[in-house]
């Protein structure tokens, strides 16, 4: 048996996509974690282990897979992949992300295919098909 | 021939040597007249010798026949010697005459003669010029017949006198011997007076004929003299004249603005060359004032094909010259234009006072600026907004300013309309992406209850689920079609793509319909055209589709697609065999979300016939509907030929 994905990361603002999201891939049971942040800025404060996720008990998972939304106020998803990799600064960025959007831009599907780290770019709402689809592809050792 | 090249010579010479020319010729003409008064003078003088030698020559014959015959009376050898002396006369001019008459005479004999026939020496030269020179005329030519007449007669009374010598010197002289003698004395006296009268007559006659022919030669030469001279003083006044009053002519007409004017060169001589030089200058002033009018016609060309209103003004700002875009821009006749203030017709509005507009207008166009926030106004009062540029102009009346007026009401307008475009755009993106949201939200939970709480729903629960979720697909289908119709046309690159492969494409992705409904598909060549590919595409696709959908029931859909050269732009045609469209909707049907049909039997949203309107009219071309109901529909569109813009 094949095993799950240690950990995936949600990043949407809006929070009934979020338990929709996050319901979606518990019932799939794919990953071991499955954790929602509801801002770039709280996706960042995951990654780096800072804020609410500031803690010396829970050692927080670097996710296999980051769900992130583009459209999303404060800071929207290029400007949270474009922090992210200031702050990591060269370093490479382990986890894979998935954009995801209401409405599909072809301009911003340009921009994904120009970022490395973007493996899909998926029209919301996320379904089953989807997130197997993502995984059959990019992780084949998994589940 | 020759005489006029002569006068041509003569008028080519210059003015310097025609004078000359003309006091020399009488000069020599007064020569010719002096020297004849000289000669006839001295002929004259030679006559009066002969009259006086004549004169001396007769009486020596009868003195010397008076002392012969008193020799024969008285026998006084004084009278004897007498005689001799006075006989010698007419022996000395006998000399002469008959040494004249010789082929080579002796000059020092003749002379010789005459002074012993007692002329005066002065006067021998003359005499015998005479002799020799006329004795072929008649009259000198008798006198000297006369003259030789007589001389044998006179020289008869020396063997007479001889004899008479003899006779008394005798020891007894006869009386009747010197008697005899003495009576041939006087017949010879008589004829030599005849012949002596003859002389004079002839030398006389002679005398009056050479008066006569010299005073008429005088008298032609001074006529001559005079007559040539008038003339050459006219030809020569009258060349000047005709010169200077040509040149005069030319430059008065010249003067008076034909600049064609020129003066006629009669010579090659100052006036000549006068006139020539006029004509080099009139000529060249006629250049340069042709060049300038040529520029003054290129300037109003130009100021006139200018395609903004020109307006030209002085330093005050007065207007001096417009063109007829600012006649019509400002709805003013250009006359009431001149002489005017540029405050007229051009308000700065952020300037408080307009009183000194026009000095503040030349100002700023010494930096070459373009300002803003000027109005222009109209005849009738009514003020649009311009964009107006001024360059200084250099000009021989000073520094003026050309001041460019352009209407730009409608680019303003243009610049709303492309910000509300925008605007709207932006709107569409947002509201479609921020209604899109909760639809989301709705289908996700939708098909968690069907998934996770189907069997607490009863059948009618069921059926409500359903109505949402297809209500709420429905409505995420026509956001989309909101957004993708928002978007054609933009990002897009205009190309060249050949209509055929696009066909083929649409009816290869289209495949599973088609072989469906088994619809049958028929299309002309089509040609190669410039457009966006992406919405040349979806231009057909709908089309296409549209054609295969709204078919009858139970008859194959039959599409025929061709397309029609045309002057500027190709026809295209997509004909099919469906329901057709009532002729009251023709238009309708290119309106977006606009249906004719109920969604049971014809679904879809409604936007595709706008995308294709959207579409061809990004293009700049028509599109339109012919159509028989039940029967079917051809949808005819346009592509213009023209690149992008056109």
């Amino acid at each position: 048996m094949k095993k799950k994905l240690n950990c995936i990361l949600l990043i949407e603002d809006n929070e009934f996509t979020n338990i929709f999201n996050q319901k979606l891939i518990k019932n799939l049971d794919i990953a071991e974690q499955v954790y929602v942040t509801e801002s770039g800025k709280e996706g960042l404060d995951f990654l780096f282990n800072k804020g609410k996720f500031e803690s010396n008990e829970i050692n927080y998972p670097t996710p296999d897979v980051i769900f992130l939304d583009i459209n999303m106020p404060g800071m929207n998803g290029w400007e949270f992949i474009d922090e992210l990799k200031e702050k990591k600064d060269g370093e490479p960025i382990s986890s894979k992300i998935v954009m995801l959007t209401t409405s599909p831009n072809p301009d911003d599907e340009q921009t994904a295919k120009l970022i490395r780290e973007i493996i899909a770019f998926k029209r919301k709402p996320l379904t089953k098909i989807v997130v197997n689809e993502i995984i059959t592809e990019h992780f084949p050792d998994y589940v | 021939m020759k005489r006029s090249r002569l006068f041509s010579w003569f008028k080519d010479i210059s003015i310097a040597k025609k004078l000359y020319f003309t006091v020399g010729v009488m000069a020599l003409l007064i020569g010719v007249e002096l020297f004849m008064l000289f000669f006839s003078i001295h002929t004259l003088s030679s006559v009066r010798a002969y009259v006086e030698g004549e004169g001396l020559w007769s009486k020596a014959q009868k003195d010397a026949s008076y002392h012969l015959l008193r020799y024969g009376i008285w026998q006084d050898e004084k009278d004897y010697e007498m005689f001799k002396e006075f006989i010698k006369v007419p022996l000395g001019d006998s000399k002469t005459r008959q040494e004249l008459m010789k082929k080579d005479p002796d000059m020092q004999i003749a002379r010789q003669g005459f002074i012993e026939g007692r002329n005066h020496p002065d006067d021998v030269n003359g005499m015998i010029k005479l002799f020799r020179r006329f004795n072929s005329i008649s009259y000198i030519n008798r006198a000297i017949y006369y003259w030789g007449e007589a001389e044998p007669a006179v020289l008869k009374l020396i063997p007479i006198g001889d004899s008479l010598h003899m006779e008394i010197n005798k020891a007894s002289p006869s009386p009747e011997k010197i008697n005899e003698l003495l009576q041939k004395i006087n017949p010879i006296t008589e004829k030599v007076t005849v012949s002596e009268d003859n002389f004079s007559f002839s030398l006389a006659e002679g005398s009056r004929w050479l008066e006569n022919i010299i005073l008429k030669l005088l008298f032609v030469i001074a006529i001559t003299v005079e007559i040539s001279g008038l003339l050459l003083t006219i030809s020569v006044s009258r060349s000047l004249q005709n010169g200077l009053s040509e040149i005069l002519n030319a430059t008065n007409s010249f003067a008076k603005g034909n600049l064609a004017a020129r003066a006629k060169v009669f010579s090659l001589d100052e006036i000549g060359s006068l006139a020539y030089s006029f004509n080099k200058m009139s000529a060249k002033l006629e250049q340069s004032i042709s060049e300038l009018e040529q520029a003054q016609t290129k300037f109003k060309g130009l100021l006139e094909s200018a395609p903004d209103a020109i307006v030209i003004m002085d330093k005050e700002g007065i207007i001096k010259l417009v063109n007829a875009q600012a006649e019509k821009l400002f709805e003013y006749d250009r006359n009431d234009l001149l002489s005017q203030s540029i405050n007229l017709l051009v308000i700065d509005r952020s300037k408080n006072s307009s009183a000194h507009q026009g000095k503040h207008f030349f100002k700023l166009s010494h930096m070459h600026r373009t300002i803003l926030n000027v109005y222009g106004r109209k005849k009738n009062g009514n003020e649009f907004p311009v964009e107006i540029n001024f360059s200084p102009l250099e000009t021989e009346d000073g520094l003026l300013v050309s001041v460019a007026v352009r209407d730009i009401s409608d680019r303003k307008y243009i610049k709303e309309l492309e910000r509300k475009n925008t605007e709207l755009e932006q709107f569409v993106y947002i509201a479609s992406h921020d209604l899109q949201e909760p639809l989301n939200t709705i289908t996700s939970f939708i098909s968690l209850i069907e998934e996770e709480h189907k069997d607490k729903l009863d059948k009618e629960g069921a059926v409500y689920i359903d109505y949402i979720r297809e209500s709420a697909n429905r409505m995420t289908m026509l956001i989309t079609d909101i957004l993708d119709y928002s978007r054609i046309g933009r990002k897009s690159r205009f190309e060249i793509m050949d209509c055929n492969e696009i066909v083929e494409q649409v009816i290869r992705d289209m495949n599973a319909t088609l072989l469906e409904t088994h619809a049958k598909i028929t299309c002309n060549k089509l040609p190669l055209i410039k457009g966006y590919p992406i919405e040349i595409r979806l231009l057909f696709q709908n089309l296409i589709s549209n054609a295969v959908k709204f078919q009858k029931k139970n008859v194959s859909p039959v599409i025929k697609i061709a397309a029609f050269e045309e002057k500027d732009f190709w026809h295209f045609t997509v004909e099919d065999n469906g329901i057709g469209i009532d002729k009251k909707h023709k238009d309708k049907i290119f309106v977006i979300f606009q249906r004719l049909h109920n969604l049971r039997k014809y679904d879809g949203t409604g936007i595709g016939l706008a995308h294709c309107k959207k579409i061809i009219e990004l293009h700049h071309g028509q599109i339109w509907v012919e159509s028989v109901e039940h029967e079917g529909s051809t949808f005819h569109f346009t592509l213009s030929k023209m690149e992008e813009n056109a």
